[in-house]
């Protein structure tokens, strides 16, 4: 992950082709819109395969030509991958494919279809924007909404938080302990493994908080895309609620054109096993995603009857808290495979786990520090349970809640030199 | 109009900030007045307490404290002075004086990344080149061939540098075709304006001003003292008693005396290693020497140590001659580096010239040979 100017010139590349593609998809019929439809999706999947996956499937060449003992090795290209490439990609793809079923009309003005594609508050990580969403908001007039100013940058400033406070905090501890986990003891590696899980949905959604809100500040409304992953009851409301704007792409654009469940339970669960193995890879050029996204899918074909579980009840029955653990305690396990270096690390790591040994406790953080993690976890639980919006009334509290926040991110913020984590995606 | 008229205030100022951040000679010029200012506009400037101690705003722990003061002194009288010495370093050298060196008749000395170093190489002596850089730089300074843009022959001027792009281009990768779109001063102006430094340049026009040093120094007690940890890119040892740089126990990071080093990365390094001394040789230099400068944490805490150093050093297809500074460090039972500086201390530097010197007198050897000093240098 880098970021080289040089590669503004693939941006704007997919944006011409994609805008033309627009065009003429409307502008033609029958079999010449498919043609223009595939074209359009070869040349950003092409973009995206080459940067992203070539040297993977190079690796994956040369160890099948290992196995046979050729003594042959194809060689690897170096190859950066551009920051935010998967994630502006899928959103023009979702821009010709709606164009193409009809459901968006093609954007004719260039500088309004480069402002969807280059978006900046959600280029590099998200939410992958749908067009019927931000098309039209960007052709009208948005005037200054001191209200909805106020109300981004209360998101934005929650957002910040969850990043330098609790993510970057968390991000300590978890890279001493994946770094040196054959030495800790397998507390230590529960403890790494659970700030994990926290320190990644803070850093992705707290950067999704940054994005919207800051589109907020100029008025442009975009998709929520995390809705307290962490309290579903079982896996497949942890999709519904985790990096919404990513979940439905594939439910639209791949899911439902696979046949979705209309062509009975088989077909129902290889496209599920399908969408998972694909959202993993999506991730990353590394078999640790696909078997992330794959085990997911197994969990969701495996529980489906769990799905729905009123959300009034399940703050309050003690089947719902026993839910809501095991769901976290699977989903902390499968961010074993994700945080990885590789599958040996993770099977490495999972049994350092289940060997209860003794070990190392030099975790990067004190215990004092790490009790304050957990107070902090607590807190951003409590507060997006409870108060789910970004509204806070102007005046005084306003006020002290923007200059409170702004002290505690300058007094507990960690300011390394941590990107998103997502950002490498 | 208020409002537009601060409005634009705020886009000349954020303007001005980005041109000053991107630009190496106006951050150097304001650098060199701010970092010496007690005035509410000044930098934060620890004195010389230690550049860790600065980076942490640790001022107030006496025990990370140390004072950079070198005691060089002529080495003693050589036989001849045969020697003409070019060299490339860092911040680990550029105080170095001529008088420093034994036998040598010329010095030429350049601080990488802020001057070339010129030569016009003398038939008449020993011309050696000798290349000093501490550990953390090797594999970002070798990764390449851009050396070739530092180091120049003061008569060939410009065809060396065609000469650096050609190879630089060939080595590289598919990220040059879309270099070859973009018109070379565009390039070179977007280059600079992407510049690797603009974070910490922006946070240094933005936010390290004496008038914000209260918080600061709150926020380093707070994790001092309450986190045990230090503020800004610097760790505290294992021990307590010294600071690191965050960047160089960082397995992440390839400044890092713990991060990984692949075969390919290995490799290339080599590899460019080995045309840099093919040129240079071809050149006319007698010799060309590497000598690497251990991080702190090579040799005060060497459990996980990549092992670059003695890697290279001992590699038999490399032949870039290297001088070991890295063994003598290791079996120095005195302090070698100040417990809050990314520097080493007098005695540190004075072991380094006693090895460097020691090398060099080979060549004020008359009819000195030329194999046997090589092979020696190892």
């Amino acid at each position: 992950m880098s970021f080289v100017y040089q590669y503004i010139l693939i941006l704007a590349f997919t944006i011409i082709i994609d805008y033309i593609a627009g065009i003429l998809i409307e502008n033609t019929k029958g079999h010449t819109r498919k043609i223009w439809l595939v074209a359009s999706i070869v040349a950003n999947v092409g973009i995206l395969a080459f940067y992203k996956y070539f040297n993977f499937l190079i690796e994956n060449l040369n160890a099948t030509l290992q196995l046979f003992d050729t003594g042959k090795e194809l060689p690897y290209m170096n190859i950066i991958l551009p920051v935010g490439l998967s994630f502006h990609t899928f959103q023009a793809m979702s821009y010709t494919i709606e164009v193409y079923w009809n459901k968006q009309k093609a954007e004719r003005h260039f500088p309004t279809y480069a402002l969807y594609v280059m978006f900046y508050p959600q280029l590099v990580a998200g939410p992958i924007e749908r067009p019927q969403n931000v098309l039209p908001q960007l052709h009208e007039y948005r005037p200054y909404n001191l209200s909805n100013v106020q109300e981004g940058i209360s998101r934005m400033l929650w957002g910040y938080f969850k990043k330098v406070v609790i993510a970057d905090r968390l991000a300590i501890l978890v890279d001493q302990v994946y770094a040196n986990d054959e030495q800790m003891s397998s507390m230590s590696l529960v403890l790494g493994a659970v700030f994990y899980s926290f320190q990644i949905y803070c850093d992705f959604s707290g950067y999704s908080d940054i994005g919207i809100g800051a589109a907020k500040v100029m008025n442009i409304r975009l998709m929520d895309n995390f809705k307290q992953p962490y309290l579903s009851g079982n896996i497949a409301t942890f999709w519904s609620r985790w990096h919404i704007s990513l979940s439905t792409w594939f439910r639209d654009y791949l899911y439902i054109p696979l046949g979705g469940n209309r062509k009975g339970e088989g077909r129902r669960k290889f496209n599920v096993f399908v969408v998972f193995l694909l959202s993993g890879l999506w991730h990353g050029a590394n078999w640790t995603f696909g078997i992330w996204g794959f085990l997911h899918g197994v969990l969701v074909v495996i529980f489906p009857g769990l799905k729905k579980i009123p959300e009034k009840q399940f703050a309050r029955s003690a089947r719902s808290v026993v839910s809501v653990l095991a769901t976290f305690t699977a989903v902390t396990v499968l961010w074993i495979f994700f945080r990885a270096e590789n599958i040996q690390h993770a099977f490495a790591y999972i049994k350092g786990i289940c060997s209860f040994r003794g070990g190392s406790f030099d975790v990067g953080l004190t215990v004092t520090e790490i009790l304050f993690s957990f107070l902090l976890i607590v807190i951003m639980l409590w507060r997006e349970y409870k108060f789910p919006d970004y509204k806070v009334k102007p005046g005084v509290k306003y006020v002290t809640y923007v200059a409170g926040m702004i002290l505690v991110l300058y007094f507990f913020g960690v300011f390394s030199e941590n990107q998103f984590i997502y950002f490498q995606f | 109009m208020l409002k537009q008229i601060v409005t634009y205030l705020l886009i000349i100022a954020g303007c001005g900030v980005m041109y000053i951040s991107t630009s190496l000679t106006r951050m150097e010029e304001i650098s060199s007045v701010r970092n010496d200012s007690d005035a509410w506009w000044g930098a934060h400037n620890s004195g010389d307490k230690g550049d860790l101690v600065n980076m942490a705003y640790l001022d107030y722990i006496r025990k990370f404290h140390s004072e950079r003061d070198y005691d060089f002194h002529r080495p003693g009288i050589a036989a001849e002075n045969n020697i003409n010495l070019y060299m490339q370093g860092d911040s680990y050298t550029f105080k170095i004086p001529d008088s420093a060196f034994l036998g040598v008749n010329r010095y030429e000395y350049a601080w990488v990344g802020k001057q070339g170093l010129a030569y016009d190489l003398d038939t008449n002596k020993k011309n050696i080149l000798l290349i000093a850089r501490t550990e953390r730089y090797i594999r970002s300074y070798f990764d390449n061939l851009g050396m070739l843009q530092h180091i120049f022959n003061k008569t060939k001027g410009t065809e060396y540098y065609k000469y650096a792009h050609d190879v630089t281009e060939y080595t590289s990768s598919v990220d040059n075709i879309a270099r070859r779109f973009i018109p070379g001063p565009v390039d070179k102006w977007l280059n600079k304006m992407f510049n690797k430094n603009i974070n910490q340049n922006l946070e240094y026009n933005l936010f390290n001003y004496n008038i914000l040093n209260a918080p600061r120094l709150a926020k380093a007690w707070l994790n001092y003292e309450v986190f045990s940890r230090a503020s800004g890119n610097v760790t505290i040892a294992d021990d307590g008693d010294r600071l690191f740089l965050t960047e160089t126990i960082d397995r992440n990071k390839i400044f890092s005396s713990y991060s990984t080093i692949t075969d390919e990365e290995y490799n290339n390094l080599k590899n460019n290693m080995n045309i840099l001394y093919d040129y240079y040789m071809g050149e006319g230099f007698d010799e060309m020497y590497m000598v690497i400068i251990p991080n702190p944490v090579t040799v005060l805490a060497p459990g996980g140590y990549n092992g670059l150093i003695p890697r290279l050093q001992n590699d038999t297809e490399l032949n870039m001659k290297f001088i070991d500074v890295y063994s003598a460090f290791n079996k120095s039972d005195e302090n070698i580096y100040r417990p809050g500086d990314t520097h080493w201390n007098d005695n540190g530097i004075q072991l380094w010239l006693h090895i460097v010197n020691d090398t060099l007198q080979k060549w004020n050897k008359p009819d000195a040979d030329n194999s046997l000093v090589s092979a020696s240098a190892q």
